[in-house]
């Protein structure tokens, strides 16, 4: 047959089966909400006040101080360099503290400036600055005040030394003191010690430990912050300290599960942000126990699965979980920080991850260690070491119950392998930097050529390949070019229709749809 | 053959024999009938293998103790060694200090589990330890609550289940001829009851069943196999024996009880129980009470025993039709979906107690006589089953039941699993010998040993919006509460009790003694529910003054609202000179209000506070509490419930098709006056096309429909899909709302007709029913080989248009008439109203939600349309519905794999909806189906659903498009 009457058949054929081009939509972007102005390239942002004379929300992230209106419209307004620490005020100023370091910003006429800075000799556990309408108890005997082993040491505003004013008295077991607080109102100084006493104690300005109304109440607190007038102590969530906490189910509380907490921050309307390792959580009023909408960007993803409708995106040793059907601003859907570790521990490195029925496999290539782990499961059961060991795994992928690793970039006879997924499980499709290949029961049936592959994934009957400057779907039978789209992706994951990718340059997790 | 190869032979056969022997590991405990315990006993558990070989060593028995909840109390794990016959034995003392269920996993460290034991699963044997029956005081007939239903060796009085059946009946006392017993001389002298046990328990008898002569249609007139009434001869039988035996019963019992309880009917429900009328079930209540009055004053008839709560319309019909007359008390099984609450049993009490008080002009005692949940021998279906029928009874004894049986006395093999027992004599399926507790067996046995002897002396309601309880009290004052919160998680709340200390019980019967704040009780609540004993009657009692008595305790009102909280403080016996305190949760920073009183012992003085509610608090209940604080203590303490509404409300989300694009349209209206603006944004959870912003804006006082366009929605048709919408005005209000949705529609085709000719239905969408929308309880679905479907809709001026394509392994329809639902066949519900929310009016509200549900079979009469439930029986009875009105064709052909291909041409006509004609496009009608596959004659069944079809709630939404 002529070839041309065979490709007219086709056509006809085309026409007839109502035949159409695959394409892959722009669905929407995760992790990211920059739609009202500037976003955030990390996960999470080092500090959140407000400002006092305007209520607004300040961010430092990345080294730059942005401020929020009333209206959402965010925007830069200080660059700060050197400037280490999280933000906080004092209900007049605003400061940026580290526990050697603390700089008070504030605005020159319309413009945010850095104001003052001192550095402290010695990095200290613990600094906390009593607000300005407090001038009793400790706040008497100086304004910042930093705890050194059991010793409180006060400096004014501007750092000068002003001595010990407390030295806290011993623990059981030594158990040391790891966070103050200054109680607005009486002065009175609060500290906090670890595990495994976990108590928050109370010290009026003699030095005598305070023990009524419910002082001191057990509970851990890694960090405080002043704002609404009160004290505000940080754990899995933030609660609102008074000077009773004898009634602790009504003392005021904000978040859930929300460890690594920074800073906290009204939004003007009863409700509350929360600076956490999550990124900035809003909880408006009605809600403080769900979050509405997260402030902050995708971070630098090393791994990216699906499976179903959850995404687990590894940014080395903290993974974090995301779903499909999320918002740009949604809440990420990991609890904590600590629970999603790689395996559950602080030195572990992912930059592979994949779906494994209900679970997710998971490369440690720090400890060359693969992990089962199932994020919906509590306790031993949530990270499960596998036999497996590899010299050098470069990728790996799980279908229809078998699994496939490239192990030194090998596989059916062929080296320097990067990237491997599977249609079936006889069906593989591999690529190295430049060239992708479908390979049937051992055998290559195709091989395409292209620039740069970062990173390849199975979507329906293609490959879906993040190329250069372009996203690109390769027919699974011949290996060609059916559709192409402007996208610098750098890890991809596919589950039935959707697709994702994660944008560095965007800081996003790009989601689009296979549309046929 | 030479010695030597004989003793071979011989040691290779016994080897042999050896070797095939199966090892088997069998248990028991040292109370083998019952394995129930009176607190205090020693239990033992012993264990034995058997089939090991000789001397073997290896192994180990390996046993857990777990509680009701899987939590581990106690391992153990000992090695087995065999003798010299292979066997092996030992005793085991397992935990047995706490009342409660212990479940011991019991299993050999070759894997092999515990045999099975008739209705009780491999791998586990059970054991309790109840109050065992000298714990229970005896209280009087009116002052009892707990039975058992069903046969009994007495092990149901180590429980406390003092109501029961007794008393022969009818078949028993004239088998052969009527008048064999009514006029006997010697009739007095019959034993009708049997030896009475020491253990005090009060009877009810049931004399429904009928002598074999009175099937006679000269006597009886039936339909369909089913009884309507008696002849005016049978009547005259029924009364006359009626007549002898209620007093001669009535007589006996009285040494027992102050009076007999005579029940006439058992679930005469058409059409598997009954064929008549509702005029022929009152005509039979009207015989029969005639009868046992002439005959004694001393007997009350009891009835009509319905089968569940879920029967309003069917007791309406029949109080309209003056059964009322003919009762004494009512008597019910009150079957209920569980968990009870959810499912709202409260609710449906009081509705069915308003019934009877309208139509009766006063309350009537009302009697459950058999209520039970089957946990299809699914261990983990057990706790389900102690949680629904510990505190379904609680709601029936606080809602005012005089008595309920808890079904049934142990497992049978014919609906398994509704046994409060596991039935461990596989010989015998009714009136075993040999049972083991469920969970229910000591959490049942714990509710009534505190609370035999009390009655209801109201609900408690405030708490919060998932916690519920009530208070009981006895004769003698004394009063305990039982408290629970049946959302699955757990709720801190203070109650006054007015004692400074209080003993605490927990659903195991277990007591605890703590200490109250100044009288207040600060309580944790779980599903669990905890009895909180002898707490002060003044406070909870019936008739109880509280010292703090508000107006209300349930205030409905709009976030943004000043509402008033008044009431009246009665100072009893103690002045009131203090302060009122009315605080709430302190994350909504509601003010704290307090007035000072001074209020001389035995005044009263009205307070009211004005409280101005925040612009953002959530949707739901919110609870307050009142303090009275005199000289720094606190004297009195009350709760109320806010119940928040949002300032705009939700009325209606509906989905329909524009353009072909799936869409949503959502009325919305402003309640507090104000122009109201804000952001609305969908999620269909799980898909990320179902998500979508909008803005909005109301004119105060006003109502909006939102148009939501979905560009490329792809979902599953036959299911439903959690939507959850999301409002946020302006003002900082906030709320979710969280519904089932689905799109689903119908096209408009008039050129179908129903004669076996798909051609017409070309172009017709096609939706496959998943395989994962499979019913499938026994585990008996082998996947798409098995059962397959799809289906199709269309509409025209007829009616609604169905064909459904099957694909069956086996076809099996051994049934005709009402039971076709039994067999391979489809069955569809239909409500003309979607999202119905009902009125005070039943009539109405039946009319014009119109729920009916309809069999389609191919039977060996032919092609068959039974409808089985229907909102008119005149217009639309129950009944086979001739083709003519409701065409239905199937095709039938052999596939080549063997399997079965049936094609269901189906067309419902508008009247069956009561819809006088086809409605507009855009209508929406309600719409829900299962694929009944069966492939033997008897046994389980499984069967493909789409939407809910027993829970007119969870049907799918059917949309009429053009």
């Amino acid at each position: 047959m002529k070839t041309t009457t065979f490709l007219l058949m086709l056509g006809i054929a085309a026409a007839v089966n109502g035949f159409a081009a695959p394409s892959l939509r722009l669905s929407g972007a995760l992790a990211q909400n920059a739609e009202n102005g500037t976003g955030f390239r990390t996960l999470d942002s080092a500090g959140i006040t407000n400002d006092p004379a305007t209520g607004n929300l300040l961010i430092l992230n990345g080294g730059n101080l942005y401020e929020q209106g009333k209206d959402g419209s965010r925007k830069m307004v200080l660059k700060l360099l050197n400037t280490p620490g999280a933000l906080c005020n004092d209900g007049k100023n605003v400061f940026i503290k580290s526990n050697q370091v603390v700089t008070r910003i504030g605005k020159v006429g319309n413009e945010w400036k850095k104001l003052h800075q001192f550095f402290l000799k010695k990095p200290y556990r613990y600094i906390t600055i009593a607000d300005a309408g407090t001038s009793a108890g400790f706040a008497a005997k100086g304004k910042i005040f930093a705890l050194d082993g059991r010793d409180v040491h006060a400096l004014s505003i501007d750092g000068k030394p002003l001595g010990i004013v407390l030295t806290l008295p011993e623990l059981l077991n030594k158990c040391p003191y790891t966070t103050l607080a200054i109680l607005p109102g009486s002065g009175d100084l609060l500290a906090a010690s670890y595990y495994p006493d976990l108590k928050f104690y109370r010290f009026q300005a003699d030095g005598t430990e305070f023990k009524k109304d419910g002082w001191p109440i057990s509970g851990w607190v890694t960090g405080t912050a002043f704002a609404e007038g009160r004290i505000w102590g940080f754990h899995f969530a933030a609660t609102g300290y008074s000077a009773s906490v004898v009634k602790r189910n009504e003392l005021p509380k904000v978040g859930k599960n929300d460890l690594y907490l920074t800073g906290i921050a009204t939004d003007g309307k009863n409700g509350y942000y929360l600076n956490t390792s999550q990124g900035i959580k809003h909880y408006p009023a009605g809600s403080f126990e769900e979050a509405v909408e997260r402030i902050g960007g995708s971070g630098n993803v090393k791994a990216l699965a699906l499976n179903g409708s959850q995404i687990v995106a590894s940014l080395g040793n903290r993974l974090y979980g995301l779903k499909l059907d999320d918002a740009h601003d949604s809440p990420l859907s990991c609890q904590g920080n600590e629970p999603w570790r790689v395996g559950n521990g602080w030195s572990g490195e992912s930059d592979g991850i994949v779906p494994d029925g209900k679970a997710f496999l998971v490369y440690d290539r720090k400890g060359k260690i693969l992990w089962r782990f199932q994020p919906q499961v509590q306790g031993a059961e949530r990270w499960v070491r596998q036999p497996e060991t590899f010299r050098d795994l470069r990728d790996m992928a799980v279908r229809d119950g078998k699994k496939f690793f490239l192990d030194e970039g090998k596989f059916a006879g062929r080296n320097n392998l990067n990237r491997i997924d599977a249609f079936d499980a006889d069906t593989v499709v591999v690529a190295d930097k430049d060239s992708v290949s479908l390979i049937a029961k051992g055998r290559e049936q195709w091989k395409t050529a292209l620039k740069d592959i970062r990173d390849i994934a199975v979507i329906g009957a293609y490959t879906a390949v993040a190329s250069g400057d372009s996203l690109l779907l390769l027919d699974r039978k011949d290996g060609k070019t059916v559709f192409q789209t402007p996208a610098k992706l750098e890890h991809l994951a596919a589950e039935g229709k959707w697709l994702i990718g994660s944008n560095p340059e965007k800081a996003a997790i790009l989601r689009f749809k296979l549309v046929q | 053959m030479h010695r030597y190869s004989i003793s071979a032979l011989l040691a290779v056969l016994c080897f042999a024999a050896a070797a095939k022997a199966e090892i088997r590991l069998t248990g028991d405990t040292n109370a083998p009938e019952t394995s129930m315990f009176p607190q205090g006993a020693k239990v033992e558990l012993f264990y034995q293998v058997s089939g090991l070989q000789p001397n073997q060593g290896n192994l180990t028995l390996e046993l857990n103790v777990v509680d009701e909840k899987e939590k581990s109390l106690k391992k153990f794990s000992l090695p087995v060694k065999a003798d010299s016959e292979g066997r092996w034995s030992a005793t085991v003392a397992p935990p047995c200090e706490r009342l409660g269920f212990y479940r011991v996993y019991s299993r050999l460290s070759n894997g092999i589990l515990l045999s099975k034991l008739a209705s009780r699963k491999a791998g586990f044997l059970t054991y309790a330890v109840v109050f065992g029956e000298d714990r229970y005081k005896e209280y009087p007939m009116e002052e009892t609550f707990f039975g058992n239903h069903g046969p009994s060796f007495g092990f149901h009085r180590m429980i406390g289940l003092r109501w029961g059946y007794k008393g022969k009946n009818w078949s028993v006392l004239e088998p052969e001829k009527p008048g064999e017993y009514a006029r006997n001389p010697k009739a007095d002298q019959i034993d009708l009851l049997g030896e009475l046990p020491k253990w005090k328990e009060y009877y009810q008898t049931n004399q429904n069943p009928i002598p074999k002569w009175m099937e006679d249609p000269r006597y009886r007139i039936t339909k369909n196999g089913k009884w309507v009434r008696f002849t005016p001869e049978g009547e005259k039988y029924y009364a006359e024996y009626l007549k002898t035996f209620a007093a001669n019963y009535a007589r006996q019992i009285r040494q027992n009880q102050v009076r007999a309880l005579i029940q006439i009917t058992w679930e005469p429900h058409f059409p598997w129980n009954f064929s008549g009328t509702a005029e022929d079930l009152v005509q039979i209540h009207r015989n029969a009470y005639q009868a046992i009055h002439a005959g004694t004053k001393d007997a009350w008839v009891i009835g009509p025993t319905a089968a569940g709560l879920n029967t309003l319309d069917w007791h309406r019909e029949l109080f309209e039709a003056g059964l009322l007359k003919y009762v004494d008390a009512i008597s019910i099984h009150p079957y209920f979906a569980f968990p009870p609450e959810q499912n709202g049993m409260v609710e449906k009490v009081r509705a069915f107690k308003a019934l009877v008080r309208k139509y009766a002009g006063r309350d009537l005692d009302i009697h459950g006589n058999e209520a039970g949940f089957p946990t299809h021998e699914l261990p983990e279906r057990e706790t389900l089953q102690m949680h629904g029928i510990v505190r379904s009874n609680l709601i029936l004894l606080g809602e005012g039941f005089k008595s309920n049986m808890v079904f049934y006395s142990h497992d049978y093999w014919y609906e398994p699993g509704y046994g409060y027992t596991y039935n461990l004599n596989p010989k015998r399926e009714f009136g075993t010998d040999k049972v083991a507790p469920k969970p229910l067996v000591p959490a049942i046995g714990a509710a009534a040993y505190f609370l035999n002897g009390h009655t209801s002396a109201g609900a408690i309601e405030s708490l919060g919006d998932t916690a519920w309880g009530y208070a009981y009290q006895r004769r003698d004052g004394f009063t305990t509460l039982a408290l629970w919160d049946y959302s699955g998680n757990s709720r801190e709340v203070e109650i006054p009790v007015g004692r400074a200390e209080i003993e605490l019980g927990d659903m195991m019967g277990n007591t605890r003694k703590v200490k109250t704040d100044d009288g207040t009780l600060k309580l944790t609540l779980t599903e669990d529910p905890v009895y909180v004993i002898d707490v002060d009657p003044e406070l909870w009692g019936r008739g109880a003054i509280r010292p703090i008595s508000p107006d209300q305790t349930k205030i409905s009102t709009i976030s943004g609202r000043t509402v008033t909280i008044s009431g009246t403080l009665h100072a009893k016996k103690v002045p009131m000179n203090g302060t009122l305190l009315l605080s709430g949760d302190p994350k909504w920073k509601l003010p704290q209000m307090k007035q000072e009183f001074q209020v001389k012992a035995g005044e009263s003085a009205a307070y009211s506070f004005r409280l101005a509610l925040p612009g953002n608090l959530p949707e739901g209940n919110l609870p307050l509490s009142l303090k009275f604080i005199s000289e720094g203590k606190r004297i009195a303490a009350t709760t109320l419930l806010l119940r928040i509404k949002p300032p705009v409300a939700i009325d209606e989300i509906l989905p329909d098709f524009r353009n072909g694009k799936k869409c949503l349209k959502i009325k919305m209206r402003e309640l507090s006056g104000n122009e109201t603006e804000g952001s609305l944004e969908t999620r269909i959870v799980g898909n990320p096309d179902g998500r979508k912003r909008m803005r909005f804006r109301i004119r105060g006082g006003g109502s909006a429909e939102i148009l939501c366009v979905y560009d490329d929605l792809e979902v599953n048709p036959l299911k439903n899909d959690d939507l959850e919408l999301t409002v946020a005005t302006d003002s900082g209000f906030r709320f979710k709302r969280k519904e089932k949705m689905n799109f689903l529609s119908a096209v408009y085709r008039p050129g179908i007709r129903i004669d076996g000719n798909l051609a017409d239905w070309k172009g017709v969408p096609v939706w496959p029913f998943d395989p994962g929308m499979i019913r499938d309880e026994a585990k008996i679905y082998q996947g798409g080989k098995d059962l397959n479907a799809s289906i199709s809709f269309a509409w025209n001026e007829s009616g609604l248009l169905f064909l459904v394509d099957v694909r069956d392994n086996v076809y099996c329809q051994p049934h005709t008439g009402w039971q076709t639902w039994d067999g391979d066949s489809l069955q569809m519900g239909f409500t003309r109203r979607v999202r119905y929310k009902e009125t005070a009016n039943m009539l109405q509200d039946k009319m014009n939600v119109a729920y009916s549900e309809i069999d389609f079979a191919l039977t060996k009469n032919g092609p068959e349309v039974y409808r089985t439930v229907t909102f008119d029986s005149t217009r639309f009875p129950i009944a086979q519905i001739s083709l003519k009105d409701a065409p239905l064709k199937v095709i039938k052909t052999q596939q080549p794999d063997g399997s079965t291909r049936l094609q269901y041409e189906i067309s419902v006509p508008w009247k069956f909806l009561n819809m006088p004609s086809a409605p507009a496009a855009g209508s929406c009608i309600g719409w829900s189906m299962s694929v009944n596959d069966r492939d033997q004659q008897k046994g389980p069944r499984a069967w493909l659903e789409a939407f809910s079809l027993k829970k007119t709630k969870d049907f799918g939404i059917l949309v009429l498009t053009k």
